[in-house]
């Protein structure tokens, strides 16, 4: 296997650049009209008294609208006639195709965006300083809230980057409503599992948890042990629900949508 | 050189397009790949290309798999389609950013091909050309990269006139040892005296596939006033002033030269009689 066929550092730099020259027009548009509006809100809640921590909600809305929003557009050339048999025939590898994009659209713009609005949040509590004497706390891109917004917008990226893939037109939207009804699915299926498989906690479509758990076991004429061993359950099943929607959240929901982005542009045609 | 065995496609199961096409293709031609509306010429540079996948069957170019569209493949391959899409940046930018994937690209001869067809545009936006000025671009940028294998799909339609002679020298002055170009056209005036040897692909089957001087050794093409009673004729086409007729060569008819457009009308109406012929049966 030659390796100079899937991965070159050097080429997937080069796809990177071909990327950011020319999608920047439309970050540096989004970013004008966010930063524009983020001063104008900014200073209309000042004049209005409030003064809480408004640059943190700004920068989340700022990131996920914006990212997942760019992000669906990344493979726009991929599905226009005439873009796509120069995207396609661009000697690049998939894999780096696909990298390349994951990089610029999730923690690339994440670092501009963040770097972009730390700026923004200052110049308008200068503004706000010197007009309303009244001011809200400036951005800072640290603490764990900030990073987890963060990994979350790197999950959800992988998904709209998937969607972007997948989808030749509307692909913002199309993602969205891919998403409620995942999400509508997935509850379905897992009311129905816990239902099956942990019907002793559950009391019609109740979960019974905790105490209420071990005092129908107590009404039950349980025994001490199987008051011991029902509450030991309930917590072990605790750890366990977490830990797998650990492993799904920031494991498999990423590396799934990322693996998707890639057979998708192995298999698509001009 | 290009290898093609027993390829399939269709776009439905109900209408295959090509069903077990087998092809060989040479280095150092031009092959002229010539058809009617639909019968399959953009769906088979795309195959070839690696744009499009085949149902079955096996294709090399070069010894690659186009399919497995590895960047080693796609470095050797200029594929200018017929409608063009640039992207929307400076001609300048544009080459810093695109030609670091063709390890042979040469600016000096960008230049050159620029300079020939008068393409002075470097600090223009590309999606700000006519469409001809960016035919010219891309033709010139294609050629730049000193590909091994050409693809050039309708190359003449937006050219200018003086363009389309500029392109013929420019394509044939190309033509290496260690190329293949294939052109795709109906317009095939443009092209006269440049592509040999032709391809005709009729029904998802390629009817025609001979050099020139294989054609002239076995086929008159010959333009006569009024059509001789004692000839056997293969195909023939009344025009102002007399009829274009084809013949066995052995009829004794001179050969008055080969018109593209009449060969193509022969070989699609009397396909039959030409492949005895070449066959020498």
């Amino acid at each position: 296997m030659n390796t100079q066929d899937y991965f070159v550092p050097a080429r997937l730099l080069n796809y990177m650049k071909i990327d950011i020259f020319t999608k920047s027009r439309l970050w540096l548009i989004g970013a004008a009209v966010f930063g524009g509006m983020s001063l104008l809100i900014s200073g209309f809640t000042a004049l209005g008294g409030n003064t809480g921590n408004f640059h943190f909600y700004y920068y989340g809305v700022f990131l996920f609208l914006g990212g997942l929003y760019t992000t669906s557009r990344a493979y726009s050339e991929m599905h226009l006639g005439e873009a796509s048999y120069s995207y396609i025939s661009l000697p690049a590898s998939t894999l780096e195709k696909t990298i390349g994009k994951v990089l610029i659209y999730g923690l690339g713009y994440a670092l501009f965006v963040t770097v972009f609005y730390t700026g923004v949040s200052i110049f308008s509590e200068f503004l706000n300083g010197i007009f309303f004497s009244r001011t809200h706390p400036v951005f800072k891109p640290f603490g764990y809230n900030f990073w987890l917004m963060l990994s979350i917008f790197i999950v959800f990226q992988t998904i709209f980057l998937m969607g972007s893939a997948w989808f030749k037109s509307f692909s913002f939207i199309k993602t969205l409503l891919f998403l409620i009804l995942l999400s509508f699915l997935t509850f379905i299926v897992v009311i129905v599992a816990f239902k099956l498989i942990f019907w002793s906690f559950f009391d019609g479509w109740n979960l019974n948890r905790g105490l209420d758990s071990l005092l129908i076991n107590l009404q039950k004429g349980g025994t001490i042990q199987k008051m011991v061993d029902a509450k030991r359950n309930i917590e072990s099943f605790d750890e366990v629900f977490k830990y797998i929607w650990k492993v799904f959240m920031w494991g498999l929901l990423p590396l799934g949508g990322i693996a998707s982005v890639y057979f998708k542009l192995k298999e698509t045609e001009v | 050189m290009i290898n093609i065995s027993g390829i399939n496609f269709s776009y439905s199961k109900k209408r295959p397009l090509f069903n077990d096409l087998d092809l060989k293709m040479e280095k150092g031609n031009i092959y002229g790949l010539l058809g009617k509306n639909g019968a399959g010429k953009t769906t088979f540079l795309k195959i070839i290309s690696g744009l499009r996948y085949a149902n079955s069957g096996d294709i090399k170019v070069f010894g690659q798999n186009p399919a497995e569209r590895k960047p080693s493949f796609f470095n050797e391959l200029c594929f200018i389609p017929e409608n063009l899409y640039v992207p929307p940046l400076k001609v300048s930018v544009y080459i810093k950013l695109y030609s670091p994937f063709y390890p042979d690209f040469s600016k000096k001869k960008f230049n050159k091909y620029c300079d020939a067809f008068e393409l002075d545009v470097e600090n223009r936006k590309l999606n700000e050309l006519s469409q001809g000025q960016k035919k010219k671009f891309l033709l010139s940028f294609g050629m730049a990269t000193q590909a091994k294998f050409l693809i050039l799909d309708e190359p003449t339609n937006g050219l200018d006139i003086p363009s389309k002679s500029i392109f013929r020298k420019l394509v044939a002055s190309l033509a290496t040892e260690d190329k293949i170009i294939i052109i795709s056209t109906h317009q095939v005036r443009d092209v006269e005296n440049l592509i040999d040897p032709i391809l005709i692909l009729e029904n998802g089957k390629i009817i025609f596939n001979h050099s020139i001087s294989e054609l002239t050794e076995k086929i008159s093409f010959s333009f006569v006033p009024s059509l001789p009673d004692d000839i056997k004729l293969i195909h023939k086409e009344k025009i102002m002033g007399g009829y274009m007729i084809a013949t066995p060569s052995k009829s004794g008819v001179d050969h008055t030269g080969i018109d593209l457009e009449f060969l193509f009308n022969t070989v699609v109406s009397s396909g039959d009689k030409i492949s005895r012929i070449m066959e020498g049966k």
